[in-house]
């Protein structure tokens, strides 16, 4: 298109190229947004929240995966949800131990291959049947609670590289690659170069430490079909991943950033400031402050390159998805950063340019039909808050954190009773989760302990020594009035579950993130709790406001 | 010194007790060293972001 004087009014939605022919002038990308996220107005859901890690099936090899999540988004449709929020599924670096939190990956834009289910990899009937000699191990993982990453990393690896030798030419592979172009290529690249060198680039060779280097481009031909092996791992999740999401809705969440020494890292490094880390000022639940060990944008930077790197890593997140979580959207506004050498105290904010980073959401949303939820906890600006909501992006709202009763919860929001890093209400009930913090030597918050199950008590109206079920049941009952958009369950606590995925600060000797659910997937489809959380919830879409 | 810092970067902070918190210059300057270069630099007009159906600006205005 050739434009004269001034920009048109009507371009359509998305990312525009402007050019000066006739200048020395550098282009300029032109974003022209819808400037709000995808929300039918109308929206009344309820649905799962899963660590899909900790959903396992008889089937599954020691860990929930893709054809779990499938195999749970189909009966929840049936139970009449039109949702299931899962944790990051995006990839740590392909070594050894293997990072367990899915909020410090090596990539926020591919995912782990843990998540496959090999058995539902398209093969010949030999691999197939080579394939067996691996279920006795993988299965046997199942039989502790304990999620033993590195076992199952080992075992899915070897398995994989069975399957490749029997892979043959496939057009759906090939378009995968060509759609997906540089960004796999260099993922895939990384990947190859981690298994050797290390999963961080900062210890690789010198020749090796820039994308761009022609030692890299010499080691990616080098090793070609190492690199197409991990290409095709991509598109192995990607295909599975669509599976999963045929029967309802599954929103994806997206964690604040990544490891400086993963992918992301590596490929980004000059929009980075590798200097600093992401975190939190001191404020109630850490006196110290927090530093989360993840580089930070470099506002400028992230500007001078179009956005692209934030452009695609929303729009991978949503892909194949009914809606996105954004892990501590306030990171659209403004970070904490703590320069490297300096405790998290010593740190500052750094704003971002926040209208034109959701101007970007709005677009991918429209574009994926997705509804974006901000998890909006702590310290939120209210300026903030009403940039949000004019965005459509949705409030977080838990009720351990709230003073109000759900009732009275706002509409536009997604309201759950607890999250990854607080106690599941059986934890709360029984004391466990209090005890389980005083065991490890924590700093425990007693009264917030104490606050907690004095607020299920009102709740629920239920005498002290109820029992848990009846508990649980009773809280989501209540959370069901909230008039919010969506209302989240989550599994563990359908499954009265006494400990949470994680605990901020534990030391190595608790299994953060490595938990399984008590009760298998096919337990949770019969088992009377869930049935009743889910009548409970499915109530919220019935009943008017 | 403190306003010949990148503009992205802020001086001061409320707390979770609403008190005002002053932001040392050692720690304005690291973070200042961390954004490099660039952080110093004007931000880049290499992008536009309009609202659809907006009334876009002048092309002169852009080069």
């Amino acid at each position: 298109m050739y434009v004269e004087r001034q920009l048109p009014s009507d371009l359509p939605i998305g990312y525009h190229e402007l050019a000066f022919p006739d200048e020395q002038v550098a282009p300029v990308r032109v974003i022209v947004s819808p400037r709000q996220c995808h929300f039918p107005s109308d929206l009344r859901i309820w649905g799962w929240n899963v660590q899909l890690y900790a959903l396992r099936s008889q089937e599954s090899w020691g860990i929930g995966d893709l054809a779990d999540l499938r195999r749970l988004a189909a009966w929840s449709a049936n139970e009449g949800a039109d949702m299931v929020l899962i944790n990051p599924l995006h990839a740590p670096a392909p070594v050894l131990p293997q990072e367990a939190s899915p909020y410090s990956p090596s990539t926020r834009r591919y995912r782990s291959p843990l998540y496959l289910r090999l058995d539902e990899v398209p093969t010949t009937v030999q691999a197939r049947a080579e394939l067996q000699r691996f279920h006795p191990t993988a299965l046997k993982l199942n039989d502790d609670r304990r999620i033993h990453r590195d076992e199952v990393f080992r075992l899915k690896m070897q398995a994989l590289e069975l399957l490749w030798h029997h892979v043959r030419d496939d057009s759906a592979f090939d378009a995968y690659r060509s759609s997906e172009g540089r960004a796999l290529h260099d993922f895939a690249i990384f990947c190859v170069l981690a298994e050797q060198q290390g999963g961080d680039w900062r210890r690789w060779p010198v020749k090796y430490r820039r994308p761009d280097g022609i030692e890299v481009q010499r080691f990616a031909e080098a090793h070609a079909p190492r690199v197409r092996f991990y290409e095709w791992i991509q598109w192995l999740l990607d295909t599975q991943l669509a599976m999963a999401s045929e029967h309802l809705a599954v929103m994806q969440d997206l964690p604040i950033g990544f490891a400086p020494g993963g992918a992301d890292a590596w490929m980004w490094q000059d929009l980075l400031a590798m200097e600093a880390s992401v975190g939190a000022p001191p404020d109630l639940f850490s006196a110290e402050g927090q530093e989360w060990g993840l580089p930070p944008f470099v506002p400028d930077k992230l500007r001078s390159v179009g956005y692209e790197p934030f452009i695609q890593t929303i729009r991978s997140t949503m892909r194949h998805a009914g809606g996105l979580r954004i892990d501590h959207v306030m990171g659209l506004f403004r970070l904490w950063w703590v320069p490297q050498g300096m405790t998290s105290k010593q740190g500052a904010y750094v704003r971002y340019p926040a209208e034109d980073l959701l101007a970007i959401v709005a677009i991918e949303s429209q574009r994926a039909r997705g509804i974006v939820v901000g998890e909006d906890l702590g310290t939120v600006e209210e300026c903030a808050r009403k940039q949000l909501s004019r965005h459509n992006i949705l409030s977080y709202r838990v009720l351990w954190f709230e003073e109000k009763p759900p009732a009275q919860y706002p509409v536009k929001a997604l309201a759950s009773v607890s999250t990854h890093d607080l106690p599941t209400v059986a934890g709360v009930w029984t004391g466990v989760d209090l005890q389980v913090q005083h065991d490890l030597g924590l700093h425990v918050n007693e009264v917030g302990e104490k606050q907690r199950r004095e607020m299920l008590e009102a709740l629920t109206g239920l005498p002290e020594d109820a029992e848990v079920g009846r508990v649980i049941e009773k809280t989501y009952e209540r959370l069901s009035d909230a008039p919010s958009a969506i209302v989240m369950a989550s599994l563990e606590d359908a499954c009265a579950t006494l400990e949470r995925p994680n605990i901020p600060g534990a030391p190595g000797s608790y299994p953060n993130w490595s938990l399984a659910l008590p009760l298998s997937l096919e337990e949770v489809e019969s088992a009377p709790l869930a049935e009743s959380v889910a009548r409970s919830l499915h109530r919220h879409t019935k009943d008017p406001f | 010194m403190r306003n010949k810092r990148n503009k992205w970067i802020e001086d001061r902070y409320e707390d979770a007790r609403g008190e005002t918190q002053q932001i040392s210059d050692s720690t304005l300057d690291a973070i200042q060293n961390a954004m490099g270069d660039a952080g110093r630099k004007s931000p880049s007009d290499a992008v536009l972001v309009l609202t659809k159906g907006e009334e876009g600006p002048f092309i002169d205005q852009l080069n």
